[in-house]
């Protein structure tokens, strides 16, 4: 959320595109209460693409962006961008900004960092799972993954186990968190300090129906230019179980609950692929007529294609 | 008469595990040091005061607790209501809460221990004397006889008297006369006697500042006030949750977190259960000191420019069995539920203080004049906990900033080398020389983008 929107152009990122429109389709499931009467919380950026999204997908009008920046210029570009009158901003880190803003409300929360994986986003994430009622949803994006060689790859690793230590070993070698493994090691961490808080916040609770539990919902892996990791997890009490239960998540194809993600590939095909593809909806997979595209293309497309953006020029860039 | 031997002896079907005194004496008295022992016979005196005085701020004026500490012996004495007879013979001398046994409202005294450890850690002879509204009498234990009898567990009543006291003659005294040899040298010494006035000072700092009189050899304690620094653009954080946890009345948790003077000694978290210090100055992982993190943003290890760091944090209930107290009453029980609501609280409420340390701490390299945190730290008086209004975050407010956002540039040169090129630069100063330097460096090496 620092600074990274000097860095990449944020129209360019299908697969980040992808990502933010798997997650409204799985807002559009939650049951536990009217969506629109939910607030998002999320780092905007000057873009607020997120924002513009969810309050035009879902109706949602309690939107707060939180900027880690204290430089004025920053401040008012983020300011002169803001696309809604009803969408506060709030400037500042987010250890420091969450705790002022008011989560006893139903709330689905994207911490979309740009930082690498720290006990400060355990430490966001625990403030948000403390004091969110039943029904909210809370997701964190990271950039996952080690440097395979170089100096940086041990400084990565000692930082890790300074600040995870319940979770490397002192002698554990940086290959544990090489490729894949650095997501899962991410997402079990998060996940781990995610449900100690929010079981923390509840103990003693008089009503075993009202204590909260924490259910992961998404894993996602995707490149942004670097590899990214996005886990998100409901927090919902027993007395919303059934409620769960009828929001069907598991018919979603991207839905994953364990340590396996949903790997969000972007087809690289032609427009001509692409309906070709379509045409054969909803029995693309058994179509054997299109082998002419390469198996993994389709493959991809399949997983993704009611997610992928549109892309035309029709404005100077 | 409780006979705790088996049932049976002929019953092979039975196998003995009852205990032996020696066993309780031994293992009551292992776990807790000398000073906190004597504190533990303050709280009987506060809860006295506690029933007699109903409620969370009652005024305790005209209430006193006198101690005695000195190498012959031991004394403390109280005019809080004394023991009732009844009580005594059913519950305060017995090991361990019995059951039927009425607690004290918001009572600091919760285990059934803390007396009869406290008088077998000191000695082995003591006498308990109340007098109370309708009886006076002493309880009078020599404890080498009491274990040597493995049969009978009771203590004896001496002096009984049956009358009507006024209210004002009632009251508590507790002498021990033969200390311990280790025991009798400790309370002989200077530093001990100075760390027992320095620790009831701050553990029932409550009480007192209610109108308890505490004295110690003759000497009134007086009690200090908890204070932060407020104004200047500096703002407390002051934060209230109520969490039921099945007593009567819900847990009512009060934080307060911001800054002080400079004082390693006196920096960290206070924690208090129903008014009694159970932690001084903490800057352990208890109280959330351990989120270490390399860009600083969590709450991280304790280091010295932490040192103005102070928070309060006040747990009240008038069950004190869901309070977050270990035995001894030194520490937090880290598997209780109130502990485990208290510590994420206690790391959001001080991260904020944190992150405005650190930028004070990164002030030292400046000018004088740039010394903005520094400035309005040492202005800001210092201002009673009660008079703070609720604030969920500790904030810094500084005045506005004019002008573009600036960053700070310093480093070091030979100074041969500065004093020559100042002449060349015409610079008045070091840091006139460093702004014209950059000056020259901007205007000749920046392109316009």
């Amino acid at each position: 959320m620092a600074g990274s929107f000097k860095k990449i152009d944020y129209r360019l990122r299908p697969a980040k595109h992808a990502e933010r429109i798997m997650l409204i389709d799985l807002f559009k499931r939650m049951r536990f209460a009217p969506i629109e009467t939910y607030q998002y919380i999320g780092f905007g950026s000057v873009a607020f693409i997120d924002f513009r999204m969810v309050h035009k997908a879902l109706g949602i009008k309690d939107l707060i962006s939180i900027e880690d920046t204290d430089d004025r210029h920053e401040k008012d570009r983020f300011r002169h961008n803001n696309p809604y009158e009803g969408l506060l901003l709030h400037f500042g880190n987010s250890n420091e900004v969450l705790p002022k803003i008011n989560l006893k409300k139903q709330s689905l929360v994207w911490l979309d960092y740009d930082g690498s994986l720290s006990k400060s986003m355990a430490n966001d994430l625990a403030i948000v799972g403390r004091n969110v009622p039943s029904g909210s949803f809370v997701a964190v994006t990271f950039p996952a993954f080690i440097q395979p060689t170089g100096p940086s790859r041990e400084t990565e690793l000692n930082r890790l186990k300074e600040e995870f230590p319940d979770f490397l070993k002192e002698h554990d070698k940086a290959t544990e968190l090489d490729g894949p493994k650095y997501a899962r090691f991410g997402r079990s961490v998060l996940g781990a300090l995610l449900e100690k808080a929010v079981s923390d916040a509840d103990a003693g609770h008089q009503d075993p129906e009202q204590i909260r539990s924490v259910k992961q919902i998404c894993f996602f892996k995707y490149r942004d230019g670097i590899p990214m990791a996005t886990i998100g997890w409901l927090i919902i009490s027993k007395s919303d179980a059934e409620t769960f239960d009828m929001c069907n998540f598991d018919d979603l194809n991207y839905v994953r609950t364990g340590n396996e993600p949903f790997q969000i590939k972007i087809p690289l095909i032609t427009p001509l692929e692409v309906r070709e593809m379509e045409r054969r909806l909803p029995n693309l997979d058994t179509a054997n007529d299109l082998n002419w595209i390469p198996k993994e293309e389709r493959s991809n497309f399949l997983n993704v294609y009611r997610y992928l953006p549109h892309f035309a020029s029709v404005e100077q860039i | 008469m409780a006979q705790l031997v088996p049932t049976n002896e002929a019953d092979l079907t039975k196998v003995d595990a009852s205990p032996t005194k020696e066993f309780f004496v031994d293992i009551i008295t292992k776990d807790i040091q000398l000073d906190e022992a004597i504190q533990d016979l303050v709280d009987n005196c506060i809860d006295g005061a506690k029933r007699l005085r109903p409620g969370v701020n009652a005024d305790y004026e005209g209430l006193t607790v006198s101690l005695e500490v000195n190498s012959d012996g031991f004394r403390i004495e109280d005019n809080c209501g004394g023991i009732p007879l009844d009580i005594a013979r059913k519950y305060a001398f017995k090991f361990g809460r019995a059951k039927g046994f009425e607690p004290t409202s918001h009572s600091v005294g919760q285990f059934g221990v803390g007396m009869k450890r406290a008088l077998f850690k000191m000695g082995s002879q003591f006498n308990v004397i109340s007098t109370e509204p309708e009886h006076s009498f002493r309880v009078f234990v020599d404890v080498t006889a009491w274990v040597n009898d493995n049969q009978n567990w009771d203590f004896d009543v001496k002096d009984l008297k049956s009358k009507a006291y006024r209210l004002e003659e009632t009251g508590t005294r507790i002498e021990v006369d033969q200390l311990a040899p280790a025991v009798a040298s400790t309370f002989g010494q200077e530093w001990f006697v100075k760390r027992l006035r320095h620790s009831i000072r701050v553990v029932q700092q409550q009480p007192m500042r209610q109108g308890l009189a505490i004295s110690l050899n003759g000497e009134a304690i007086i009690p200090t006030d908890w204070q932060l620094k407020e104004g200047e653009g500096i703002e407390p954080a002051f934060r209230r949750f109520e969490d039921d946890l099945g007593a009567a009345n819900p847990l009512v948790t009060r934080l307060y977190a911001g800054v002080g003077d400079s004082n390693r000694t006196y920096a960290g978290w206070y924690v208090f259960c129903n008014g009694r210090c159970i932690l001084e100055a903490d800057q352990e992982s208890t109280t959330g000191w351990n989120e270490v993190s390399e860009n600083g943003v969590n709450v991280p290890k304790f280091h010295g420019q932490f040192a103005r760091f102070r928070g309060y944090a006040f747990m009240d209930s008038d069950d004190a069995s869901i309070l977050p107290w270990n035995t001894t009453k030194t520490g937090l029980d880290l598997e209780s539920d109130a502990y485990r609501r208290l510590v994420g609280r206690l790391i959001e409420i001080t991260r904020p203080v944190i992150t405005f340390l650190n930028n004070l701490d990164a002030e030292k390299e400046f000018e004088d004049s740039d010394k903005v945190l520094s400035i309005a730290i040492s202005k800001a008086p210092h201002v009673a906990l009660e008079k703070i209004a609720e604030r969920p975050v500790f904030n810094y407010a500084p005045p506005p900033k004019r002008g573009p956002a600036l960053a700070r540039i310093s480093y070091q040169k030979p100074r041969a080398e500065v004093e020559k090129l100042k002449e060349v630069m015409d610079a008045q100063s070091n840091r006139d020389l460093g702004e014209k330097t950059f000056e020259y460096a901007a205007s000749n090496l920046s392109e316009e983008s």
